[in-house]
C-alpha cells in the first residue's frame, strides 16, 4: 500500500529545494545589484573626472586668454598677442617647475617647446592637475609663440590659429590638455603606438607619455580618438577665443601710443601759417579697398564725402624701416618709394642768400624721379672772397598730405653741405602737395673750376656746382617705422590692415590754408554713443576679426565694420559676439578717437 | 527534583560564542566608525574646497557686474565689505584693510558674503567653511607695470581699473611655499614664491579645522592671518611639522582670468 509511505516521505520534506532556490534568486539579485551598482558608480567616477578636469582645464584657459591680453597691452611689447612658451622641459621637478621657456638661469631652459606642460607658475595659477593627478599640458600654434628671443611674429585680427585639430586644419590657437593616465596606446587612425611610462625625469620629459595622438611635424592633435588610443581630455582656444581679449589690448595700445603720433604728423606752421599743435593737419585717407594691395593705401581727396574723409589709414612708406634708403615694393607691402615724389609744374626755385654771388648762367633746376637736380654758377674774387653759397630751393612735393612724412635733414645731399641744413617752410595745399622750401650752404671749392676768359678778366674764379635735394628729404614718419622699439609692433604686426580711420574733411589739407578744424555738429566727425558724440576731428576703428563668417582679405566694407560704422554713420557699442540684429550684435569694432574738439 | 529539560535543537550560545560574536561587532562597529570620521574629514575637506571656489566664482562675477573687486569684509560689517566713496578699503575712521589682520582692533579680511552675494554664511552674516570658520579675502591694492594712468585704487575702483587700463599688474599680494625666510614684503627668495610676482589679485582662504584651536600657531598659518601681503600656501602638514599644523585651503585669482573676463564680458578696456 502506496498511501503511509507517501505521507512519510512528505513528512520528511523540509523546504530544501526551495532553501535552495531562494539561496539562488538572492545570489542573482545581489549579482545583478552589484554588477548594476558598479556600472553605474564607474559611470559617475567618469562624469567626475571629467567635470573636475574641465573645470581646471576652463580655469586654465581663463587665466592664459587673461594673461596674453595683458601682455599685449605693456608698453614695449613687441609681439603682441603672443603665448607664453610651454613650461621648459628642464624645470620639471625643480623648485623653478611651471615657469614658461625659455628660463634663463638654472636650470637653463632656453628652448620653447610646441608641446609642454603648462606655465602654471608664469600664468600665476595653483599647480592644476587632472583628474588622475597629472599636471596640464599645453600645445602653442607656430606663429604665436617666440621660439627664440630674436623671433618676431605676425599677429593681427587676421592671424589664424595653425593647429589641426580632429582633423580641421587652422582650428586652434592653442591646446590646454589633462594627459589622464598613463596607457598602452595602441597603434589607430593618426595616433601611434607606445606604452606610457611616466618616470622620465627632467629633461627628458617626453610629451608622448602624456598626450596621445599627435604630430607636431605637421601640426596635428586630436580631441577625440579610440578607447584604447586616447585618454586625453582637451579645451582648445581659438582665435575667436582670444582675439577679443587682444584686440581690447591693441586698442588700448593704439590709444596710447599710436595716436599722439598721428597727432604729431603735420602739427607746427612749417605745413601752413595756421597748422599747430591745436589744429593739425591729419592726412586724407585711402578710399577702401581691399587691404591686402599695395594701391589700397593710396588716399586721395576722393575719400572724403558728406564732410568726413575715410578709409583706410594711409600708411604708404617710401624707405625700407628705419633707413633712408628707398623700400623694395612687393605685394601686398604698402611700400612705395615714389608715391610722394618732387612735380612739376610749379617749376623749382632756386635762391640765392647770401656768400658768394651767382655767376652765369643762372641757375636751373629740373625735377627728376627722385630728386630736384639743380646747376649753379658761383664766381668768387681771386683774392679773398665766401667759400660757401647760402641759399634756399623751393620745389613741390606731391601726396604729402596723402601720407605721414616728415623732414630728414640728414639725408645725404649732392652739393650742400651737411651742417646748417633746415626746412624753412613746406605749406601744403589743399590738393595735398607740399611746396618745400630748403635752407643750405653750398660750399664752393666742391664745385668745378671753369676756365673762362670773362672769368679771368675780372679777376674772379668761377665754379659750376651740382647740388641735389633728394625726397628723402620727405622721411616716412616715425608712426611708419616698424623697427621702432617701442611702437614698431604697430606696422610689423600690420594692424593696418584692420584699421579703418576718418578725419573731418575740415581738418584734413582739404581746409588749407585756413585753419584746420572743425565744429562739433556741423563739420566735425559724429560717432553715436560716445559723449559727446559729435565734436571729433579724426577716429580709428579697429574693425576686429571677421565675424560675418566672410574669410579676409576682403574689399567689401561690410566684412570689415558692422552696422553703422560700414554706413558711414559711426557708432560704438557694445562689443559682443550675440547674434541679434536689433541690438546691433554681433559687434566687434572698436573707436580709438584720434583727436577731438 | 527534575533537572530542566531543553527542548532537542534548542541548545543556546555559549559565553565564548557570545563573546566572539560581540568581539566581531565590536571590531566593525570601530572600523565602520573610524572610517565614518575619515569621511567626514574628508567631506568637510571637500565641502570647504567647494566653498572657496563657489566664493571664487561670485567674486569673478561681482566684478563683472560692478567693473572692479569687493574689499573685504571685517568683523563689524555683518558680511559686507568696508570700501569708502573713492573706493579704497578704509572705514570711516579711515583705517585700511586689504589684507586682513585686525584693522582698528577688529578682525578683518573677511570674505564680503553679503557684497558677492554667497549663500553659505552664520548668524552675523559671514560666509563660513565646513567648520563653520569663517571665510578669509584678501585684495590686492597696489600695482605696477601700468604703460598709462596708475591712480590707486585700481581694483576696487571701476574708473580706475578702466582708465589705468589692462597693462596694470597687482604687485602686493604674494603666495610663498613656507613661512621660514618671509619677510612682510616678499617671500624671502624667488624660489620661495609658488608663482611669479605681480599676479595675484585677489586670495580667498579657509583657516582649516584647526582654527578654533591651534589655527594661525604655526609659523605658515600665522603668516596669514597677520595682516601683510604675503600669505603661505602649502599641502597640509600634521602637528609636528616644522613650521607647526596647517590645514589652511586657499584659491586665488590671477590678473589674467580676472581680465580675461571683464573683457569678455565687455567690461574692459
Amino acid at each position: 500500500m502506496a498511501g503511509p509511505k507517501c505521507i512519510r516521505a512528505r513528512r520528511l520534506q523540509r523546504g530544501a529545494a526551495l532553501l535552495v532556490l531562494l539561496v539562488v534568486v538572492v545570489l542573482g539579485a545581489s549579482w545583478f545589484l552589484i554588477s548594476r551598482t558598479s556600472a553605474l558608480s564607474a559611470g559617475i567616477f567618469t562624469a567626475s573626472n571629467r567635470d573636475h578636469n574641465a573645470l581646471v582645464l576652463n580655469q586654465a584657459k581663463q587665466a592664459l586668454i587673461g594673461y596674453v591680453a595683458m601682455n599685449a597691452a605693456q608698453s614695449g611689447e613687441n609681439n603682441p598677442g603672443r603665448f607664453p612658451c610651454p613650461e621648459g622641459a628642464a624645470l620639471v621637478g625643480t623648485s623653478a617647475e611651471g615657469i614658461s621657456a625659455p628660463y634663463v638661469g638654472p636650470p637653463n631652459a632656453p628652448t620653447c617647446a610646441t608641446v609642454g606642460r603648462l606655465p602654471w607658475r608664469t600664468l600665476g595659477l595653483d599647480k592644476l592637475v587632472d583628474s588622475s593627478a597629472e599636471p596640464l599640458w599645453y600645445v602653442v600654434s607656430p606663429g604665436w609663440q617666440l621660439v627664440t628671443s630674436t623671433t618676431t611674429l605676425t599677429i593681427n585680427s587676421n592671424t589664424i590659429g595653425q593647429l589641426n585639430v580632429d582633423g580641421q586644419a587652422n582650428a586652434a590657437v592653442a591646446l590646454i590638455i589633462a594627459p589622464g593616465a598613463a596607457m598602452n596606446v595602441l597603434a589607430s587612425a593618426g595616433c601611434t603606438a607606445r606604452n606610457q611610462a611616466r618616470s622620465a625625469p627632467s629633461p627628458a620629459i617626453d610629451a608622448r607619455d602624456y598626450v596621445e595622438c599627435f604630430n607636431t611635424g605637421t601640426s596635428t592633435f586630436a580631441t577625440t580618438g579610440p578607447t584604447m588610443s586616447f585618454n586625453d581630455q582637451v579645451v582648445r582656444i581659438t582665435v575667436a577665443d582670444v582675439m577679443p581679449a587682444i584686440e581690447a589690448a591693441i586698442a588700448s595700445r593704439v590709444e596710447r601710443e599710436i595716436v599722439p603720433l598721428l597727432k604729431g604728423v603735420y602739427a607746427t606752421n612749417i605745413w601752413g601759417a595756421n597748422v599747430s599743435a591745436g589744429n593739425p593737419v591729419y592726412p586724407f585717407a585711402a578710399p577702401f579697398a581691399d587691404p591686402s594691395l599695395t594701391a589700397s593705401y593710396q588716399a586721395s581727396s576722393a575719400s572724403c564725402a558728406g564732410g568726413v574723409c575715410k578709409g583706410l589709414l594711409p600708411v604708404m612708406f617710401s624707405n625700407a624701416p628705419g633707413t633712408s634708403t628707398p623700400c623694395t615694393p612687393s605685394v601686398g607691402s604698402p611700400c612705395d618709394p615714389t608715391f610722394v615724389r618732387w612735380v612739376s609744374p610749379p617749376a623749382p626755385v632756386f635762391t640765392r642768400t647770401g656768400g658768394a654771388a651767382l655767376g652765369s648762367p643762372a641757375p636751373s633746376c629740373s625735377v627728376l624721379a627722385a630728386s630736384v637736380d639743380c646747376t649753379v654758377t658761383a664766381n668768387v674774387p681771386l683774392l679773398g672772397g665766401g667759400t660757401s653759397m647760402s641759399f634756399t630751393l623751393a620745389a613741390t612735393a606731391n601726396n604729402v598730405g596723402m601720407a605721414m612724412r616728415k623732414f630728414d635733414t640728414t639725408v645725404a645731399m649732392t652739393g650742400i653741405d651737411p651742417a646748417g641744413r633746415s626746412v624753412v617752410s613746406a605749406p601744403m595745399a589743399a590738393d595735398g602737395s607740399a611746396r618745400v622750401t630748403l635752407s643750405g650752404s653750398i660750399p664752393i671749392g666742391g664745385g668745378n673750376l671753369i676756365s673762362s676768359l670773362l672769368c679771368t678778366l675780372l679777376g674772379l674764379t668761377c665754379y659750376q656746382m651740382n647740388i641735389s635735394m633728394p625726397i628723402a628729404l620727405l622721411a616716412d614718419h616715425p608712426v611708419l617705422n616698424s623697427t621702432d622699439p617701442v611702437t614698431g609692433w604697430f606696422m610689423r604686426n600690420e594692424w593696418y590692415r584692420v584699421l579703418y580711420y576718418a578725419a573731418a574733411q575740415t581738418t584734413t589739407p582739404a581746409a588749407l590754408p585756413t585753419a584746420p578744424a572743425c565744429n562739433p555738429g556741423t563739420s566735425c566727425v559724429t560717432v553715436s554713443n560716445l559723449t559727446p558724440a559729435n565734436n571729433k576731428r579724426a577716429i580709428l576703428i579697429l574693425t576686429g576679426r571677421s565675424i560675418n563668417g566672410t574669410a579676409r582679405p576682403s574689399g567689401t566694407l561690410a566684412d570689415y565694420l558692422e552696422f553703422g560704422n560700414a554706413a558711414g554713420s559711426f557708432e560704438r557699442q557694445p562689443v559682443s559676439t550675440a547674434v541679434d540684429a536689433t541690438l546691433k550684435k554681433p559687434f566687434n569694432d572698436r573707436i580709438v578717437v584720434v583727436d577731438f574738439n | 527534583m527534575r533537572a530542566r529539560q531543553h527542548p532537542p535543537g534548542s541548545a543556546g550560545f555559549s559565553l565564548v560564542e557570545l563573546a566572539i560574536v560581540l568581539l566581531v561587532v565590536t571590531l566593525m562597529l570601530s572600523s565602520l566608525l573610524y572610517t565614518l570620521a575619515a569621511q567626514t574629514e574628508q567631506r568637510n575637506f571637500e565641502d570647504t574646497r567647494r566653498r572657496l571656489e563657489q566664493a571664487r566664482e561670485l567674486v569673478l562675477a561681482f566684478a563683472i557686474v560692478n567693473g572692479r573687486l569687493p574689499c573685504p569684509a571685517r568683523a563689524n560689517s555683518a558680511g559686507v565689505e568696508v570700501r569708502n566713496a573713492a573706493g579704497e578699503c578704509k572705514d570711516a575712521a579711515n583705517v585700511e584693510d586689504y589684507y586682513g589682520g585686525t584693522p582698528g582692533g577688529v578682525v578683518g579680511g573677511l570674505l564680503p558674503a553679503v557684497t558677492i552675494g554667497f549663500p553659505t554664511v552664520d548668524a552675523a552674516g559671514f560666509a563660513i567653511d565646513a567648520w563653520q570658520n569663517r571665510i578669509r579675502y584678501a585684495v590686492a591694492k597696489t600695482i605696477t607695470n601700468c604703460s598709462g594712468t596708475a591712480t590707486l585704487p585700481h581694483f576696487e575702483n571701476a574708473t580706475w581699473l578702466k582708465g589705468n587700463g589692462i597693462s596694470c599688474q597687482p604687485s602686493d599680494l604674494l603666495i610663498c611655499k613656507s613661512g621660514t625666510g618671509i619677510t612682510g614684503t616678499t617671500c624671502g627668495s624667488a624660489a620661495n614664491q609658488v608663482m611669479s610676482q605681480n599676479l595675484v589679485v585677489t586670495i580667498v582662504f579657509s583657516t582649516g579645522k584647526n582654527a578654533a584651536t591651534s589655527g594661525g600657531t604655526g609659523v605658515d598659518e600665522a603668516a596669514n592671518l597677520n595682516g601683510d601681503q604675503i600669505f603661505v600656501f602649502h599641502v597640509p602638514a600634521p602637528n609636528g611639522a616644522a613650521n607647526g599644523e596647517f590645514d589652511d585651503q586657499f584659491t586665488w585669482i590671477t590678473v589674467g582670468e580676472l581680465y580675461g573676463k571683464l573683457i569678455a564680458a565687455g567690461v574692459l578696456p
